[in-house]
């Protein structure tokens, strides 16, 4: 019971920086059509940033805050940069764009910082385990859940009760007709890539807390993950990247934790075919989003 | 000078040539309507105005200015509101939000709440609804929204595009007196209709369109059960 306890834990944690991720990936692919590709590397750049905060011994909150505004810079940056001259693009063209900033930013990590990983010596009472309600479960766990769970419901206030919050729900419905009201497209589509940069730094900061160290293809397998958790639960919808998530952590830890050792090699793939599995049933996902679509 | 005017328009998409030389003069505190079958081109004249298609030719002035290279946002902030086809409001939004989405073009926050006030008494349905998801609304509520929406702009021109279709008689001559009592108010309508004896009934000018040319323009008095008119339709 302990150890299932302790693997829900782990679940719930990973399954959140997953859905942090999915949410990002959602909310721009929600307005802008954009499958992007490159947001690891606005999460890797965010876990540079907390590499960069702490080897300066501005400490934790420090950390925190300085990994959460890179990512949100490399987001805005990468918007202006890369995707806001490809407007009107077909979504291939754009796909193909985000493949080639991932790939340079990588190649940018590998020469100007480091191609190996560089540890972040994390203070000794996080990478403990505590006692919660009579079980043990791990430190780091259980604030990953905590974080995760804050952001989440930030960003549901966020957009339900601000001005912006609501322009971007309804630019996920029809982006055009949000213009027509007088709004600035421009605005939107950069709130929307500051939001999903903020949401890759609090999943960088979670992630680079787990591992303990940062490396220019930390974003990648997170967001391979995401990627499988939008498709999951319906590409473009919030709610339905937050389920898939939660799922796809949840099948990866637990078929870890309780599958013979003999099959772990197979845990992707396991992984995968679940996938598969319920997208035969829903091929929408599970929650697909709300969009009017016009010439 | 005329609020509106729209000189040898043409637009094409691709192969399509879909508006041939269109000239219209729209005058301050008037309703005008655009007419013709399906295909005809008025939403395609509608939406040029709006920002949302580009002209190959020809030139849309608003009070003067050339609303050539302007953004549709932009367009909005000149002054012009739109309706459209189809009404488009958010679904996944409540009532109120999308009225508070639309009232973010208001730089004083009291001023858009002071409209919105406005909305409601002048649709009260919709404040009875407010905290309702739009995709809720039955299609005269929704029609009623679209038009509040537009309206929280303070537009000097309204852009609306067949604002009675798919709606029960009784929303149909609301939906009509509405636009009566918007030119008292003083804004100018310009109106795609599919129902042609109510719009003739109210417009102060109506344009006909076939196949993306003016089949016939001038006062309803002039074309009335006249030969255009019916021309316009078969021609389709």
């Amino acid at each position: 019971m302990d150890i299932f306890i302790q693997q829900t834990v782990n679940a719930i944690s990973l399954g959140g920086v997953y859905a942090l991720l999915a949410l990002g990936l959602a909310i721009v692919f929600s307005i802008v059509r954009l499958i992007n590709f490159a947001h690891g590397e606005i999460m890797t750049v965010g876990g540079y940033g907390v590499f960069a905060a702490i080897t300066f011994g501005m400490g934790i909150p420090g950390a925190i805050a300085i990994g959460i505004a890179f990512s949100i810079m490399a987001a805005v940056a990468m918007e202006r940069v890369a995707f806001r001259p490809m407007q009107g693009a077909s979504i291939v063209s754009l796909l193909i764009t985000s493949f080639a900033v991932s790939e340079i930013l990588k190649v940018l990590f590998q020469n100007g910082i480091s191609a190996r990983p560089k540890p972040i010596p994390m203070p000794l009472q996080l990478s403990g385990t505590w006692e919660v309600g009579g079980y043990t479960v791990g430190v780091i766990a259980t604030i990953s859940i905590v974080i995760t769970f804050v952001a989440l419901i930030g960003l549901t206030l966020f957009l339900r009760r601000t001005t912006t919050g609501i322009a971007m729900r309804a630019a996920a419905e029809d982006f055009a007709m949000v213009r027509h009201l007088g709004l600035r497209a421009g605005r939107v589509v950069a709130a929307a890539f500051a939001l999903s940069g903020l949401l890759a730094g609090v999943a960088a900061i979670i992630w680079t807390a787990n591992r303990g160290s940062v490396d220019p293809l930390m974003g990648f397998f997170p967001v391979l993950k995401a990627f499988i958790a939008t498709v999951l639960g319906g590409l473009g919808s919030l709610s339905g990247a937050v389920a898939g998530g939660f799922i796809v952590g949840a099948i990866e830890v637990f078929s870890q934790a309780f599958l013979p050792d003999t099959l772990a090699p197979y845990r992707d793939a396991i992984v995968l075919t679940a996938v598969i599995l319920i997208l035969l049933v829903r091929p929408d996902g599970l929650i697909p989003p709300v969009k009017t679509d016009r010439s | 000078m005329s609020l509106l005017e729209i000189e040898a328009l043409h637009v094409r998409y691709g192969p399509v040539h879909a508006l041939k030389g269109v000239d219209l003069s729209v005058d301050a505190g008037t309703i005008s309507t655009v007419l013709g079958a399906n295909g005809a081109g008025k939403t395609t004249l509608l939406m040029a105005v709006a920002g949302a298609r580009r002209w190959a030719s020809g030139d849309i002035r608003f009070e003067g200015q050339s609303l050539a290279k302007m953004a549709p946002e932009d367009i909005v902030q000149a002054g012009i509101g739109l309706c459209p086809e189809g009404r488009r409001v958010f679904t996944a939004l409540t009532v109120a939000e999308n009225l508070q989405l639309a009232g973010a073009i208001q730089r004083d926050a009291g001023r858009a709440k002071r409209l919105t006030d406005e909305m409601y008494g002048r649709f009260p349905i919709l404040a009875e609804r407010a905290g309702q998801r739009a995709g809720l609304l039955s299609g005269g509520e929704q029609q009623m929204l679209a038009v509040a929406r537009a309206l929280m702009a303070t537009p000097r021109l309204l852009l609306m595009d067949e604002p009675s279709l798919g709606l029960a008689p009784q929303m149909v001559d609301t939906v009509f007196s509405v636009i009566k009592t918007l030119r008292e108010e003083g804004i100018t309508v310009l109106l795609v209709e599919q129902n042609v004896p109510r719009s003739l009934a109210i417009a102060d000018h109506a344009l006909v369109l076939a196949t993306g040319s003016t089949a016939a323009s001038g006062p309803p008095s002039s074309l009335e059960g006249g030969e255009l008119v019916r021309a316009a339709y078969l021609t389709a």
